[in-house]
């Protein structure tokens, strides 16, 4: 993993485990910032990296775990959960919401570090769908209303002169359309826009069955 | 975590007269002894695990910065300092359970009940205090006594409350 290009979250109600942690993160060359409760990580504005989430299951403020379901469906990054006294419903619940592992203290650098990688790696992943998901959307936006009609009917599988009669205009027209949805979705071939639509849920309204050989 | 059935072979001993009484009283007492030990033992290591995970932590950041190239002298004794005051504080966490265990082991010593009634006095004074209550310590032995026999009824009371529950 290359420098400066992630960011580590530690947040340990312990002042000696923070700075410990610290100077770990700081002499792997790695990015960390530490804080003191959850609260605290909630207002502290995160910049836009991948990251991980190491949390103290035993916060001043609430418990890891609840803070884990709390922040679930929010746009967070990977945990790993810290604890000084693990027991096996917690880590099996930790893992369950998501969470990449679950180590008890003293835990073996080893294992941290590689909690941490295998964590940015899956936040980096996550962020990358993300993203290209948000080009899709994009380029679907850009689209006139003919052609959001046009796509459904055409990766739905029907010929086009299925599709033209379906919106009651010409093959040739059509087929413009169908070149200009090509064109603006960016994709090289049929297949792509049929992969892309199914990206963007586009719903699958209609059969060739009924058409034609 | 107290053997139970260590407890109840030592019970029936004691039934039965097979053991002479004060050798079943103290195995007994050993027992509730080590129940309190476990418990004690898992409160130290949970004590000791937040040092432990942070001295370990420091020590590999101390390890990186001396193999760094070139070595980071300056981070590697700040790291160091933190490593060896960790330390200290989880020394001195050890010391003060210690010196509680040896006060478990105090010989046994005759007490001025007087003082010790003295005492429960001033430590109570605030809360009695707050309840406008008023303390009286001239009294004679069966009075003495009489306040031994309400305690005894009050926690057999409290037995019997918890048993019904």
């Amino acid at each position: 993993m290359s420098t400066g290009d992630f960011i580590v979250f530690v947040v340990d109600d312990d002042a000696r485990m923070r700075e410990s942690l610290s100077d770990l993160l700081d002499s792997l060359g790695w990015r960390a910032v530490a804080l003191g409760s959850a609260g605290e990580y909630i207002s502290y504005p995160r910049p836009d990296l991948p990251a991980c989430l190491i949390l103290d299951v035993e916060l001043p403020d609430i418990n890891g775990l609840d803070f884990q379901k709390q922040i679930l469906h929010g746009d967070h990054p990977p945990i790993v959960f810290l604890t000084g006294h693990g027991d096996i419903s917690s880590s099996v619940r930790a893992i369950k919401d998501g969470a990449v592992d679950f180590l008890t203290k003293p835990f073996t650098e080893r294992d941290l570090v590689g909690a941490i990688q295998s964590a940015v790696q899956q936040d980096r992943a996550a962020r990358q769908e993300r993203g290209e998901l948000e080009t899709l959307r994009e380029r679907f936006a850009s689209l006139t209303p003919r052609e959001r009609e046009v796509l459904p009917l055409v990766v739905s599988g029907l010929l086009n002169k299925q599709a033209a009669a379906e919106l009651g205009i010409r093959e040739v027209t059509l087929q413009i359309h169908r070149g200009k949805i090509m064109q603006k979705m960016e994709v090289a071939s049929f297949a792509d826009l049929v992969r892309i639509a199914e990206k963007l849920q586009i719903p699958i309204t209609h059969s060739r069955r009924s058409g034609s050989t | 975590m107290i053997d139970i059935g260590e407890q109840n072979q030592a019970e029936t001993a004691l039934r039965e007269r097979k053991l002479p009484l004060r050798e079943v009283q103290e195995k007994l007492v050993s027992i509730a002894e080590t129940a309190s030990l476990s418990d004690l033992s898992a409160s130290i290591a949970h004590e000791m695990n937040q040092p432990l995970a942070a001295i370990v932590a420091t020590s590999h950041a101390c390890q990186r910065w001396l193999s760094a190239d070139p070595p980071n002298l300056e981070r590697a004794k700040i790291t160091l300092e933190r490593i060896i005051r960790d330390a200290n504080s989880a020394s001195e966490a050890i010391s003060l359970i210690r010196a509680n265990f040896s006060q478990m082991d105090k010989a046994k010593s005759t007490v001025d009940i007087g003082r010790v009634i003295t005492e429960v006095c001033r430590l109570m004074a605030n809360e009695l205090g707050m309840k406008n209550a008023r303390t009286e310590t001239d009294f004679d032995q069966s009075q003495l006594q009489q306040v031994l026999i309400e305690l005894t009824r009050n926690a057999v009371k409290a037995l019997e409350a918890r048993d019904q529950v």
